[in-house]
């Protein structure tokens, strides 16, 4: 496909490496076992796991993606999402996209055919035929840096829609799950998040989403999880607690306490209400006015 | 002597905190959480009032689980991250983990 090349408006890759690429191993010791790394969805007496697989199956739903030939997973972490959308949902070949050397690696060792992982940004991605469906989730999170203006911000997303609107085959689905300011506001959020766990990252809002996307997505669905984010990231911090000598031999326990504080504060976060996750069903405009 | 000192004097507690020693009362964890959040804030334990919200004395989050982490040290288990938002005084907080430390 043709298409200009754009600056990445958000966090560098080097940025991103800082938080994803610490071990493999360590994000195994408090992760579930699918890898799963944003919120999952809840049924009465599910497992961490069956709720993470639950809310894999929700966008795949949501997406349109079951049985399609080519599906794209922008950030697609440790690929949980590749896997369920080739091994159960008959999708012929699924790409995922991410910034992690790690993550890739440890895709790649699923030795699937029909997964394609690639270490590029949203932003640098040519594919070399268009999607039935795109899935992203827990990634626009890194897609714009912190003190930009609000302009700059919502233009750098409305790329990122561009781009997913030029790869999508009519009448396509994005299914798009992020964590957004809710109370808080920028000035809010503590420098502990930018110098240490996510740097070179901020949040959009719901408004920056909504403006960034207009006339190029409808915005079909919208779920706000916040309650579902609290209890996986409490998962999270409690597996993290049960694993914690093992986590401290592998990275240290400077790194544990770092990501301890992280998961509290998200915790917190989610809980009085200064973030939310939304959740976002987007269907493409095939005839935009731009 | 801060409230620490004087709890680890009358119970003798061991070094690794509360758990092997007789549980602390709402009184004792109270008065605490007067003498470590005057410590913190760098005033006379006279000045913290234990009916005033936590986030009057202006502690935001990091401060919160900095404190909630001190918290866990002494009494030896672990707390809930949001302890402090959904009991958000001394007083409150005070009771409920009397409370729930008596429950279990």
């Amino acid at each position: 496909m043709e298409q200009a090349t754009i600056a990445n408006p958000g966090a560098s890759a080097e940025a991103v490496r800082h938080h994803y690429d610490v071990s493999n191993e360590f994000y195994r010791l408090w992760l579930d076992p699918t890898m799963s790394y944003s919120a999952a969805i809840w049924e009465e007496g599910d497992s961490f796991e069956a709720a993470q697989v639950r809310k894999l199956d929700f966008h795949i739903r949501q997406a349109r993606a079951g049985g399609a030939r080519r599906v794209l997973d922008i950030g697609c972490g440790w690929g949980p999402m590749l896997r369920r959308l080739v091994e159960t949902h008959q999708v012929e070949q699924a790409v995922g996209l991410t910034l992690s050397h790690n993550q890739a690696a440890w895709i790649r060792s699923f030795n699937q055919p029909r997964i394609e992982v690639r270490v590029e940004s949203w932003s640098d991605h040519r594919p070399v035929e268009a999607y039935e469906a795109i899935i992203s989730m827990g990634a626009f999170e890194h897609f714009a840096r912190p003190n930009m203006t609000d302009e700059a911000r919502v233009e750098g997303y409305r790329h990122f829609f561009r781009r997913c609107h030029e790869w999508l085959k009519p009448g396509g689905w994005l299914s798009l799950e992020t964590i957004v300011y809710e109370k808080a506001r920028r000035e809010d959020i503590s420098e502990f998040f930018i110098t240490e766990i996510y740097p070179e990252s901020d949040l959009p809002t719901l408004a920056d989403i909504a403006k960034a996307s207009e006339r190029l997505f409808e915005i079909v669905r919208l779920r706000n999880d916040r309650d579902e984010a609290e209890r996986t990231w409490r998962e999270w911090l409690a597996k993290l607690r049960a694993n914690r000598k093992a986590a401290v031999a592998l990275v240290g326990e400077e790194m544990v306490r770092r990501y301890e504080k992280y998961l509290k504060l998200s915790i917190i976060g989610f809980h009085v209400a200064n973030m939310g996750q939304l959740r976002l069903a987007m269907h493409r405009i095939d005839r935009p006015r731009d | 002597m801060t409230a620490q000192d004087s709890q680890t004097d009358s119970l003798s507690a061991s070094s690794t905190g509360q758990q092997e020693s007789q549980s602390p009362t709402a009184a004792e964890i109270q008065a605490w959480l007067v003498s470590h959040l005057a410590a913190v804030l760098e005033v006379d334990p006279t000045q913290v009032d234990v009916a005033t919200p936590f986030d009057r004395y202006g502690l935001d989050s990091v401060a919160a689980i900095g404190l909630t982490g001190d918290l866990e040290e002494w009494l030896g288990y672990d707390l809930d991250p949001t302890l402090l938002y959904d009991y958000p005084t001394i007083e409150a907080v005070s009771r409920h983990l009397a409370e729930e430390i008596k429950a279990n």
